[in-house]
């Protein structure tokens, strides 16, 4: 009996498209189980945030998606992750992280441009999907920095060595990069941890446009960023998805002590 | 509901000092409404001053709480229980204030209604009797902010109903004795304002009940019926 303005009703979760869906995902570092039978779906075109106390397996969590546990040995996933619209599990065996890693892009806690142009960073997932033509590559650039708010900051100054921009600017840059290949799914892994609130604002303020486009996985140590970004929140503890629901429902009447507890404060 | 046991034990004392200053409103709002109803029954005027010059304390507490809750909301960015909390007791000690004004506004025409000499003391009586119901409630909204009880809260708003029931009645008989006897119309013109001022007394101890319906459940239950509130309270 929530009373609240129409504009303010939030659709039934049945009437959303999944882009992503997660079915009984395990992941175990070696002998460490570090996930339990996770579930839950990734809306279309939705912001979904990760919280939780560190260890909690939010970072283990999101890495699930572009298969990164792939590069160490004895990690183990169990389960599914399907990803949509053709269903494809995006863990089986069958599938390469190479091809996952084409539709998903991650962004990091730390801005990790390379050690190359701007122009050369953004154009990079292009050329390695074999894009040669130079006009191509020009107009995709733009286009991509243009999506993470960065062109006008860099359009006259675009073969500089990526290095020279500042922090804020380079988390931007790297968010243009994951963006010039098009992804469907965007992770950030703590995008904004290593930046000042202005930078991070901006960062925000990107999600929020990009939310319209792509659907965006994101893990935060801060609460605040993701009761601002998000649509959905996930609240983990101990490998255990606690609590998924709309982010305004999370924060405002979480269903869990578990989950009130830690948004209050109480424990951490 | 548990308010304290935050990491930050800070935050717990803000808390707590916040909840301690909503008690203190309450427990003055409720002592302006009684000293305001026995002024009125016993018709002594110092009484009734006095009410009249502690209504600035109620004030000064209003401003004072909700000075209390931006701060903290500013401080602590609160969430979920905590959040609704600050709002919730925002709109409780607006109600108070309220309170307070109507003990005011009782105290304020107990001269009149007195040296008036027209009014029975029968009807005094009847008054007094309301008042006493009205602040009933009145104290048993503030203990159930106390306890987050929301059985407590649900009486409330029971006892509410009936009561709006009690003062309609005496109102139609003030009303009826105003066309009877015109000649007493302002003295009974008071009386009914007394009568409404008892009836808001109640009703503002009903919308606190709604308020604490609101902090423990997070549902705002305001304009919804009795049984709708009772449903969404009494739920496990």
């Amino acid at each position: 009996m929530t009373r609240m303005n129409d504009e303010r009703r939030k659709p039934d979760l049945s009437t959303l498209t999944p882009k992503a869906q997660v079915r009984d995902l395990s992941f175990f570092y070696g002998a460490k189980q570090a996930l339990k039978s996770i579930n839950l779906s990734v809306y279309d075109r939705k912001v979904t945030a990760l919280i939780g106390p560190s260890g909690c397996g939010k970072s283990t969590f999101l890495r699930c998606f572009n298969r990164m546990h792939d590069l160490y040995p004895g990690n183990r996933y169990q389960g599914e992750i399907r990803l949509f619209p053709d269903d494809v599990n995006l863990l089986s065996p069958q599938v390469d992280p190479i091809e996952v890693r084409m539709r998903l892009s991650m962004v990091f806690q730390k801005p990790n441009p390379f050690p190359k142009s701007i122009f050369e960073n953004v154009a990079y997932g292009l050329r390695i999907r074999g894009e040669r033509s130079r006009s191509v590559l020009i107009d995709r650039v733009e286009e991509a920095l243009k999506g993470a708010a960065l062109w006008n900051e860099v359009k006259e100054r675009l073969d500089d060595v990526a290095t020279t921009l500042s922090g804020g600017q380079q988390q931007r840059l790297c968010i243009a990069r994951a963006l010039a290949c098009d992804p469907e799914l965007l992770l950030f892994d703590e995008p904004t941890s290593a930046l000042d609130p202005i930078a991070t604002a901006s960062i925000e303020e990107l999600i929020h446009e990009l939310r319209e486009k792509i659907t965006i996985l994101i893990v935060t140590h801060n609460m605040q960023q993701a009761a601002r970004v998000s649509d959905f929140t996930a609240y983990m503890y101990l490998g255990d998805l606690v609590e998924f629901g709309w982010t305004d429902d999370v924060f405002f009447r979480p269903k869990q002590k578990q989950t009130e507890d830690y948004i209050t404060g109480r424990f951490g | 509901m548990n308010m304290g046991d935050h990491l930050s034990k800070q935050f717990d004392a803000e808390l707590i000092a916040l909840r301690s200053r909503v008690v203190e409103m309450g427990g003055l709002a409720d002592e302006q409404f009684v000293r305001a109803i026995e002024a009125l029954a016993s018709g002594k005027s110092m009484l009734a001053e006095q009410v009249i010059a502690n209504d600035a304390a109620v004030n000064a507490l209003e401003v004072l709480i909700d000075d209390l809750c931006a701060h903290i909301i500013a401080r602590r960015q609160p969430a979920a229980s905590d959040l609704r909390m600050l709002l919730g007791v925002s709109k409780i000690v607006s109600e108070l204030e309220r309170i307070g004004d109507k003990a005011r506004k009782i105290a304020r025409l107990t001269h009149a209604v007195h040296d008036a000499g027209v009014i029975e003391s029968s009807w005094i009586i009847d008054l007094r009797s309301l008042g006493e119901r009205a602040r009933r409630m009145l104290r048993d909204a503030l203990n159930a902010f106390v306890r987050s009880d929301l059985e407590t809260a649900v009486t409330v708003l029971r006892s509410n109903r009936d009561f709006a029931k009690e003062t309609s009645r005496a109102t139609k008989q003030l009303v009826l004795r105003i066309t009877q006897e015109p000649t007493c119309a302002p003295a009974l013109l008071d009386m009914l304002s007394i009568t409404r001022a008892i009836d808001r007394v109640a009703d503002h101890a009903a919308n606190i009940a709604e308020h604490i319906v609101y902090i423990v459940r997070g549902t705002d239950v305001r304009h919804a019926t009795l049984e709708q509130i009772e449903r969404e309270a009494l739920r496990d």
